[in-house]
């Protein structure tokens, strides 16, 4: 299945680059992605959750450290231990008084001194761990995309169900309880479905970027979408756009820079074009 | 039918401090209900109780209610919305109801009920304007609308006048009560101005940490009653529209 969808993609993007397999699959990888990464950034913002997403992506180390401690597959327990992670700052916010930033900021620090702890004292769990730090979408495998598209549907199966009651409770959440919407279950779902999609955005982007990915699609969105609606179209054109438009740029002769990096630098530009464009319009 | 609220023995601690205690009073069914009282006397600690989103000791009984489970419509002092958040008073009307993701439009039905309640309450020019773009009286306009797209049996305001001045909150009662008579629904409104509780209230209730008085406004609001209230005559207060709030004179 994925050789024609290749092939599709070599006829599409008839350029020299594209045309190698490993091309192809980055490309597929962001094409998966990317739709999930800018719709959860238009929640990520609307419900102020840009470092939730950070400590997600840092608990990366200890999540291989781990696997390394207790002779597991690394990408196995660096998944568990994301969602465990997301899941427990959630419950923190939810069930202590603690401010999420509170929350986020204790569990953000023990995840990443948790993890170096363990890396400093074994060389190869540091090699496997750098691999996190700048990502490689270009080493990603026909495995990692059928495990992207099983992610791609149940993320969008759910997510269109939770979609508008989502939408009601980050205008204001006590309004929404009060009219008798579970805002835990929605929250407890966005921190969920957020750890998946950061932990196979950090083989994208790497650790440094993730954020990034997420967040500055739907921030261009948000500036030039007058309804929630629009913005998650927005949002999703623009993560698409700037996905494509930045593998192909990274592998020209005259750029050869880092994938993950130029997809977020394009995001930017699109990003800066819109801000200049909503300033002038009002 | 509209529904009648009985409060029984409230009691709300929260860590050592005891915020409301064994408040018994009842809201006439179809009645315009004010809960009247000072800063921190625990006005929206009893609203929360109604609203069964905070603990509690006692027992909320809805009369009338199948189950003792009712609809409430919920207006708060003021909405916590990110200014810049893209949402149209249409998609946050119809976003807790419509199953079709809004992303994908806006079915008729829900479209028509969302214009239904946007005319109720003079707000239905706003319906394609943005969220966080509005005056304190256009939002509070808005956000009854969104209480009465519930379709409540009890409608909850929780100094709902608060953003907006003395002749737009005079206007803003004038509308709830116009409400409450064309939907013949029970009202529960928390307030700081005593002329609006005597110009619109068929019921008051007066609370200080503890119950000091309910029942109608001939009954409770006396003199002496106030003055164990708020420390003040009610003479006092011709010149002094708000009590308890900021605009305190």
């Amino acid at each position: 299945m994925l050789d024609i969808l290749y092939q599709i993609i070599s006829f599409i993007f008839p350029f020299d680059v594209m045309q190698q397999r490993f091309m192809q699959q980055a490309l597929l990888a962001l094409l998966i992605l990317s739709p999930m990464t800018s719709v959860l950034g238009v929640h990520v913002i609307n419900s102020k959750m840009a470092f939730f997403s950070d400590t997600i992506s840092h608990s990366v180390f200890a999540g291989v450290a781990l696997g390394l401690i207790l002779s597991l597959n690394p990408e196995f327990t660096m998944a568990i231990f994301c969602v465990l992670v997301g899941l427990l700052i959630i419950y923190l916010t939810e069930k202590t008084r603690l401010s999420s930033d509170t929350a986020i900021g204790v569990v953000f620090s023990v995840a990443v001194a948790f993890g170096l702890a363990i890396i400093s004292r074994d060389r190869s769990a540091a090699r496997n761990a750098q691999q996190f730090i700048y990502g490689d979408i270009l080493s990603i495998s026909d495995l990692d995309i059928y495990l992207l598209m099983v992610l791609f549907v149940i993320f969008f199966v759910t997510w269109a169900i939770v979609f508008n009651k989502m939408v009601n409770l980050s205008a204001d959440k006590e309004i929404a309880k009060a009219h008798g919407i579970k805002t835990e279950i929605y929250n407890y779902f966005l921190g969920f479905m957020l750890s998946l999609v950061v932990v196979f955005c950090v083989r994208a982007t790497g650790v440094l970027l993730v954020t990034a990915m997420l967040i500055i699609p739907a921030a261009a969105a948000r500036n030039i979408s007058k309804s929630a609606g629009a913005t998650i179209w927005w949002a999703i054109v623009i993560g698409i756009f700037s996905s494509i438009t930045g593998l192909i740029i990274s592998a020209q002769n005259w750029a050869q820079t880092a994938s993950g990096a130029t997809v977020v630098l394009v995001a930017f530009i699109i990003f800066v074009i819109n801000t200049i464009y909503a300033k002038i319009k009002g | 039918m509209a529904v009648g609220v009985e409060l029984q023995n409230i009691t709300v601690v929260s860590e050592g401090n005891t915020l409301i205690e064994n408040v018994s009073a009842f809201v006439p069914a179809g009645s315009l209900t004010f809960i009247l009282g000072p800063n921190g006397g625990g006005k929206t600690t009893l609203l929360k109780c109604i609203l069964n989103i905070i603990k509690y000791s006692g027992k909320v009984i809805f009369h009338g209610a199948k189950d003792n489970k009712i609809k409430i419509g919920y207006v708060p002092q003021k909405i916590n919305v990110d200014r810049d958040m893209p949402l149209t008073v249409l998609e946050y009307l119809v976003s807790g109801f419509q199953k079709l993701p809004i992303f994908l439009g806006i079915l008729p039905k829900f479209k028509k009920e969302a214009l239904d309640v946007l005319k109720l309450t003079g707000a239905e020019g706003l319906i394609d304007k943005r969220l966080g773009r509005f005056s304190g009286g256009e939002m509070q306009r808005v956000l009854v609308a969104l209480a009465l797209m519930q379709k409540p049996d009890v409608l909850i305001l929780d100094e709902p006048s608060g953003g907006i001045d003395i002749s737009g909150e005079t206007l803003f009662c004038g509308l709830i009560s116009s409400i409450k008579k064309q939907l013949n629904i029970t009202v529960i409104m928390v307030t700081h101005d005593i002329e609006v509780v005597r110009a619109h209230a068929d019921n008051v209730i007066l609370l200080k940490k503890t119950l000091r008085g309910s029942g109608t406004i001939s009954d409770t609001l006396t003199d002496a009653k106030l003055k164990e209230l708020f420390g003040i005559h009610d003479k006092e207060k011709k010149n002094c529209h708000f009590i308890g709030g900021e605009e305190h004179a």
